[in-house]
């Protein structure tokens, strides 16, 4: 499994280019100007970059063939499988760490005044890790090009669907009040249950011969 | 054990296909090359994707170094080399990337090896292999292949595309490859032509059907190729035809064992091939 994540790892570096640079300075310009939503953009954009660097790779590894290479490689399906997940867990504990860092500079510089800087990271890293928990399972099944419609339909139209529904049945939920404690535990247990199915649907598609 | 593999009456069929690979049996012996030929269709890469586990037989066994190839199917293909007609590594890696990536997969892995065959085969290590000629291409699949030291190679039409210099630095690799060592090589090609030069024993598959599977000397000796007019064709045994067709106002015939007095010519492969093919329709 090491040098399947050593290949994605020069794959990423590879494909990064000063486009993702200018994207995110563009993106994180709006933030200066109203600082409070300085940690919130942050925190979303390094999980949606970082994020999306499995899914790129998973485009690469298709381009090329790579998978006709890999069944010759004495590797199972599952060192090949979680390969993608160890990766996509690798890069949201490197999302964590990049608002850690950046969140700390700005409060550093003045820029903000936000004490919730982990909990922003946290969910930083969550977003990351829900992004592949979603994409790999799909590229699996529908290949690179179809996954975004499937992207498009978690991160589109469901919330859509959601709010449409509390909506209808009147449910204001900024009038409920959560636990903290108990929403972490909620949101780790979700994150597991969820990694859990994606593996299992990712793992069985590829066993499949 | 006298084989590397032995492939026990694989058949293999596909939904909606009328194509079958029918009860294939096949034993390859240590110390040899194993040209395997046929039409396109005719079944080769199926019976390779079979012995890699890449798709599932019907029925029938496959066993290599003496083991079920899908219950020992790691232990398997750390032992053998595959390299096919397309390079399937990533095109902004280099030579010398690739390399590191493959240490980690495979444990026997030897990275003086790989660097001694990249620059015999004249491959520049830190050029990306997009910049690589489809010839370099394919000697960098061998050089990954060869590099980890395997009992058997199998080789999927690695030759097809190339020219004359390239295919014969390929076979001379080759030969090499069975010389010094207790290894195998099975090599799938359209280009009878490099078999003449490098194999041991021709297998022909023929509309997923093995024909004959015999030592190249001994094909040689087994048929003839024999051409003659329509009132000439009585002179012939009906035993001892294996495929004829018509053509031109003459018929063409492979006789097998023929103790007929007529005299025929030794067949090349591709002769061979041609006669089973047309013969067929």
């Amino acid at each position: 499994m090491r040098g399947l994540l050593i290949k994605d790892g020069y794959l990423i570096l590879k494909n990064l280019s000063m486009i993702y640079l200018a994207a995110f300075l563009m993106a994180i310009l709006p933030g200066f100007r109203n600082p409070s939503m300085l940690l919130p953009l942050l925190s979303m954009l390094v999980a949606v970059v970082l994020g999306s660097q499995v899914a790129v790779t998973l485009s690469w590894d298709e381009k090329a063939k790579w998978k006709t290479m890999l069944v010759s490689f004495p590797l199972s399906v599952f060192q090949e499988v979680a390969g993608k997940y160890v990766l996509s867990l690798i890069l949201s504990i490197i999302s964590f760490i990049a608002v850690c860092l950046l969140g700390g500079l700005a409060r550093r510089a003045n820029i903000i005044m936000d004490q919730n800087i982990i909990l922003f990271a946290g969910l930083s890293f969550c977003v990351c890790l829900l992004y592949n928990m979603i994409m790999i399972p799909a590229t699996y099944l529908f290949g690179s090009g179809k996954s975004r419609m499937v992207l498009i339909i978690f991160v589109g139209v469901l919330p859509t669907v959601a709010a449409l529904l509390l909506r209808t049945l009147r449910i204001d939920i900024t009038r409920i009040s959560f636990d903290r404690r108990f929403l972490a535990v909620m949101l780790f247990s979700g994150m597991i249950i969820l990694l859990t199915i994606s593996f299992f649907i990712s793992y069985m598609k590829q066993k499949v011969r | 054990m006298d084989y590397s593999m032995e492939i026990n009456g694989v058949v293999k069929s596909y939904p909606g296909s009328s194509f079958i690979l029918d009860n294939i049996h096949m034993q390859i012996p240590y110390g040899k090359i194993i040209g395997l030929i046929g039409e396109n269709g005719a079944g080769k890469t199926t019976l390779i994707q079979l012995i890699l586990n890449q798709i599932s037989a019907d029925s029938g066994n496959i066993k290599i170094f003496g083991m079920n190839h899908r219950k020992m199917e790691k232990d398997i293909k750390s032992k053998i080399g595959f390299v096919m007609d397309e390079c399937c590594f990533h095109t902004c890696l280099s030579a010398k990337e690739v390399g590191k990536i493959l240490k980690y997969i495979y444990l026997q892995w030897n990275n003086k090896d790989f660097e001694v065959y990249l620059s015999r085969f004249e491959i520049d290590q830190e050029k990306r292999i997009t910049e690589l000629s489809k010839g370099m291409k394919n000697k960098l699949m061998l050089a990954t292949a060869l590099a980890h030291n395997p009992d058997i190679l199998i080789l999927d039409e690695i030759t097809s595309g190339l020219d004359p210099v390239v295919r014969d630095d390929i076979l001379n690799i080759l030969k090499d490859f069975i010389a010094t060592q207790k290894k195998s090589v099975f090599f799938s090609t359209h280009i009878t032509s490099d078999l003449d030069k490098a194999a041991d024993i021709i297998a022909f598959i023929h509309k997923g059907k093995l024909v004959f599977m015999e030592e190249k000397e001994k094909i040689k000796n087994t048929f003839r190729i024999y051409s003659c007019s329509n009132e000439k064709t009585d002179n012939i045994k009906n035993s001892e035809i294996c495929a004829k067709y018509y053509e031109n106002g003459q018929w063409h015939f492979l006789l097998k064992n023929s103790k007929s007095e007529i005299i025929g010519k030794e067949p090349t492969l591709d002769e061979i091939m041609l006669l089973f093919i047309k013969g067929g329709r």
